[in-house]
């Protein structure tokens, strides 16, 4: 047994202290009697002035009991008793869902194998326990929770579950499945892996763990790390790695196909566990290469990998200004940015940008794409700006993609440009009480941004936060991006103020998907992907990328040295493992029935 | 338990002492006029065999001559001849005389125990002590006897008597109430003093709970019949028959202030009774071997439900 608080074993103190008040009170019992004579045949032992000796009556012993009770529950006691039979726990199951799980060295795959067992394993479990089960590969995954789900809608989740992805999030998992349990006490981890990943020396997890591995030490070829870049003008280059995890030599086909046809084919000879570079010059732009490595290796999927091209478009700036000054110097410290520095003068509503920047200068309608404005001046129709306003009140920031990440601190702002009845037309994402200091508003062709303060009147220009604010307002307004080509498991994340409507992706099934308003799209297959988009990144406004297997680590299908080390491990079975049992809550309601109990008595 | 202690809950009906004198005034002596009418047919039972003097309505063995005919004797020298029956005499061969009874009247001592033991209990045991003796003093008085009031232990009490005739009634009604209970008293001591100062003897009413008379066979010896009718009156308490008080707890002696611990278990209690019972038993046969009348009184028992016909049985109340 043990005490969480073992100073609350100094209630125990009371405990003679209650039999002297149960002494002093026995003596005020007193009762006046005719004549002593008839009592005298009692037991002399107890007759007056002779020591008292401590009669043990049920009040007393109530007492004691009562005083003990609260006394240890202070002491919060713990106890290691026997897990009892029929006793609920909790199983978490931990399965590797990363692509070496789609090696065959067992029949069908290592993860068809796993998925088997962990089903078996789940129907063994007993009904009044709780079973979570949480994917682990390049993310971490809850795939269901029988408290939350039926064991049915589990087990068919679990069937569904594809394998996919680079790494093994162990640790996270572990704190998603720490997020999951009701309760510390029967827990039950299995893990379900093959053991291809290098487990950190430091790593330890106090509850016991049941480990399945699955697959052997089989020799693995992948080709990996493509990338596509152009050299000069009409002259690309195909860059890639060819690993070899095996502790024999092999010689292999390399072969490089565009659109079905093979364009080059070579022959490569791999030295023992080694990472070969591979680079193939082509002198015409791709659209989409597939590199493919012949061999017969458990894990096919990594044997090819694709990758898209196409050039990207800088983002097309526009600075109206007759004093440009701070505002071009931050606006040329941003990369792939084609800035233009117009004169008000010569400003003529034709040239299309991505962005125009407007400062002391309105022109007589809005252009289309973004626009910020500093210093607006008065008497347009645009902005109806009337005098100044002093800032003098604490700054109120709406965080958000352009301010998220701004600290204003130490600006001395002083005057800001003053627009009546802003706040129909307008959001204000910083304000100084009242004043408002900049403003967004949604026009019919694009994003509008009002920057009230006078740039010309306090430090802001001088400060950091300026060409974070000016870097902000650009990148929002870049178009989305896509990588050349992704793992198998990643998710793709496009800024969602950047993201236009529209915009569908296409796996290498055929099948079209609309990307939704969070601007996520996850790639569950290997193969080419294309995105079609209304705002032509290329001219053809479809795009080709990749989505390839091959990792350094994860195409290494050996499982780690630590897996023999921890398959020794010698796991409990649930009825003979022991649980910690707190007896503060037994110990409390045990107080409440004794004092019921002799309150009962004392009433009686 | 603790907390009956602390709101004070555990007082046990007549576990204490009555001692305010708010309630000894309201515990007197006074009789009521249902119990005068009994009283009224009733006298002390008394053997022919006793002494007493020559005014009373009590019959005795001696004989006087009279017009009211008893028996004849023969006449003697110096007979009044105005009692001479001349009939008998004429069926004789001699004078005979006419004789009548000699009445006469009683000695009766009323022994009071005044020890703090009978001003024990709720109501204490000395108001009913108080309305025996008012009645055996108005049955005294009534009659023509002679009575004597004797108390013993308790302090500045006085012997009152002898008095006689009906008129002494209220005087003795005060004498009660003025009564003092306190320490102990001897009941030994108090009839020795009886014995030695009173040569023709007389009836005996001891009214005490005879808690100090452990040897009352001793004692009741030197009162012997005929000279000495006595009857003991026991008076106990309820709570002295049955005690209700149970635990653990101090006894103190109301007489002698002394104070025991004891663990009164239903054992302890069942041995009590025993006790109680045997020492009953002990005092009955005492009486028995002296021709003494022993009655046990209940101290909360009615006076005219209970403890009149109670006497009555025992013959120790007669009618007239």
């Amino acid at each position: 047994m043990s005490f969480l608080n073992p100073l609350g074993l100094l209630g125990m103190i009371s405990l003679p202290l209650i039999i002297g008040l149960h002494l002093f009170f026995e003596r005020k019992q007193h009762f006046d009697v005719s004549s002593l004579v008839l009592w005298s045949f009692l037991d002399k032992k107890s007759h007056g002035s002779k020591p008292r000796r401590i009669k043990l009556s049920w009040l007393l012993l109530l007492d004691l009991l009562v005083a003990a009770a609260i006394s240890l529950a202070f002491a919060q006691p713990q106890i290691k008793l026997p897990a009892l039979f029929g006793q609920g726990r909790q199983v978490i199951i931990l399965v590797d869902t990363s692509t070496s799980m789609l090696a065959v060295d067992l029949a069908p795959s290592r993860f068809a194998a796993a998925k088997a067992d962990l089903i078996e394993l789940i129907g063994g479990v007993e009904s009044q326990s709780a079973i979570a089960v949480i994917a682990l590969g390049n993310d971490v995954e809850l795939v269901g929770d029988t408290s939350e789900i039926s064991r049915a809608t589990l087990t068919k989740r679990i069937s569904e579950l594809t394998a996919g992805g680079s790494g093994f999030q162990l640790q996270a998992g572990f704190v998603l499945a720490e997020a999951t349990l009701e309760f510390e006490q029967g827990v039950e981890v299995h893990i379900f892996t093959d053991g291809a990943f290098d487990l950190a020396d430091d790593w330890e997890y106090e509850l016991p763990i049941d480990w399945h591995f699955y697959g052997k030490a089989w020799p693995n070829q992948a080709v990996t790390d493509l990338q596509m870049l152009k050299i000069s003008e009409g002259v690309y280059q195909l860059y890639a790695n060819i690993l070899n995890h095996s502790t024999d030599e092999s010689v292999h086909q390399i072969r490089v196909i565009e659109d079905g046809v093979e364009v080059h084919r070579a022959e490569v000879k791999l030295l023992p566990d080694s990472s070969q570079p591979y680079a193939l010059t082509l002198h015409r732009e791709p659209d989409y290469l597939h590199v493919e490595l012949s061999g017969s290796d458990p894990l096919l999927e990594d044997n090819s990998a694709g990758i898209g091209y196409w050039s990207e478009k800088k983002l097309s700036v526009a600075l109206v200004a007759a004093k440009p000054g701070a505002l071009e110097r931050a606006l040329r410290a941003i990369p792939d940015l084609d800035l233009t520095v117009i004169d008000p003068l010569e400003y003529r509503d034709s040239a299309r940008f991505n962005l125009t920047v407007f400062r002391e200068f309105l022109p007589a309608d809005w252009p289309a794409g973004s626009i910020l404005v500093f210093d607006p001046p008065s008497g347009s129709d645009l902005l109806q700006v009337r005098g100044v306003n002093l800032i003098n009140q604490p700054l109120e920031i709406h965080y958000g993609p352009i301010t998220g990440d701004i600290d204003f601190a130490g600006v001395r702002w002083q005057e800001s440009r003053a627009i009546p009845l802003w706040q129909s037309e307008f959001d204000p994402l910083v304000a100084a009480g009242e004043i408002p200091l900049l403003l967004q508003a949604e026009l019919p062709t694009g994003n509008l941004l009002v920057f009230l303060p006078e740039l010309t009147v306090g430090n802001l220009t001088m400060h950091p936060s300026f060409p974070l604010l000016i870097s902000n307002v650009v990148e929002t307004n870049r178009e989305f991006q896509v990588e050349q080509s992704y793992l198998i498991g990643e998710i793709i994340k496009f800024p969602q103020i950047s993201l236009p409507e529209g915009i569908t992706i296409i796996d290498p099934a055929g099948i079209s998907t609309l990307l939704d308003n969070k601007g996520e799209f996850e790639l569950r297959q290997f193969g080419r992907y294309s995105v079609n988009s209304p705002s032509e990144p290329t001219d053809t406004g479809q795009i080709y990328f990749g989505v390839n297997s091959g990792d350094y680590e994860e195409s290494d299908l050996r499982p780690r040295p630590w897996t023999e080390d921890v398959s020794d491990q010698e796991i409990d079975a649930w009825e003979d493992q022991k649980i910690l049992v707190d007896l503060t809550p037994w110990l409390l309601g045990s107080v409440i029935i004794l004092l019921v109990l002799e309150a009962w008595r004392a009433w009686r | 338990m603790w907390f009956r202690r602390i709101l004070r809950l555990n007082k046990e009906p007549g576990s204490q002492v009555d001692s305010s004198s708010e309630i000894q005034r309201s515990y007197s002596a006074s009789l009521s006029s249902a119990i005068f009418r009994q009283l009224n047919r009733l006298q002390i039972q008394a053997s022919k065999e006793l002494s007493g003097s020559r005014t009373g309505a009590r019959s005795s063995h001696r004989r006087k001559p009279s017009t009211e005919f008893i028996e004849h004797r023969s006449y003697t020298a110096g007979d009044d001849i105005r009692y001479v029956d001349w009939r008998a005499s004429a069926r004789q061969d001699g004078v005979i005389i006419r004789q009548g009874e000699l009445t006469k009247s009683v000695n009766i001592f009323i022994l009071l125990d005044c020890s703090g033991s009978m001003h024990w209990g709720a109501p204490p045991k000395s108001v009913l002590q108080k309305k025996l003796a008012s009645m055996l003093s108005y049955l005294a008085l009534d009659y023509g006897d002679r009575l004597y009031l004797q108390p013993y232990g308790g302090r500045g009490n006085k012997a009152l008597g002898p008095i006689s005739g009906k008129g002494q009634f209220n005087s003795t009604a005060r004498y009660l109430d003025q009564l003092n209970y306190s320490g102990e008293a001897s009941l030994g001591q108090a009839l020795t003093k009886l014995r030695t100062s009173v040569m023709n003897g007389g009836i005996v009413f001891i009214l005490s709970d005879l808690l100090e008379a452990d040897r009352l066979s001793e004692i009741l010896g030197g009162l012997p019949t005929p000279a000495w009718m006595v009857n003991v009156v026991h008076l106990l308490h309820p709570q002295e028959l049955a005690p209700v008080i149970r635990g653990s707890i101090e006894l103190e002696d109301v007489e002698t202030h002394k104070k025991v611990n004891f663990d009164l278990t239903a054992r302890a209690l069942a041995k009590y009774h025993q006790r109680v019972s045997d020492w009953q038993k002990r005092l009955d046969m005492a009486c028995v071997e002296h021709h003494v009348s022993y009655t046990l009184v209940n101290t909360n028992a009615s006076l005219e439900g209970e403890v009149l016909p109670n006497l009555r049985a025992k013959n120790i109340l007669v009618n007239r």
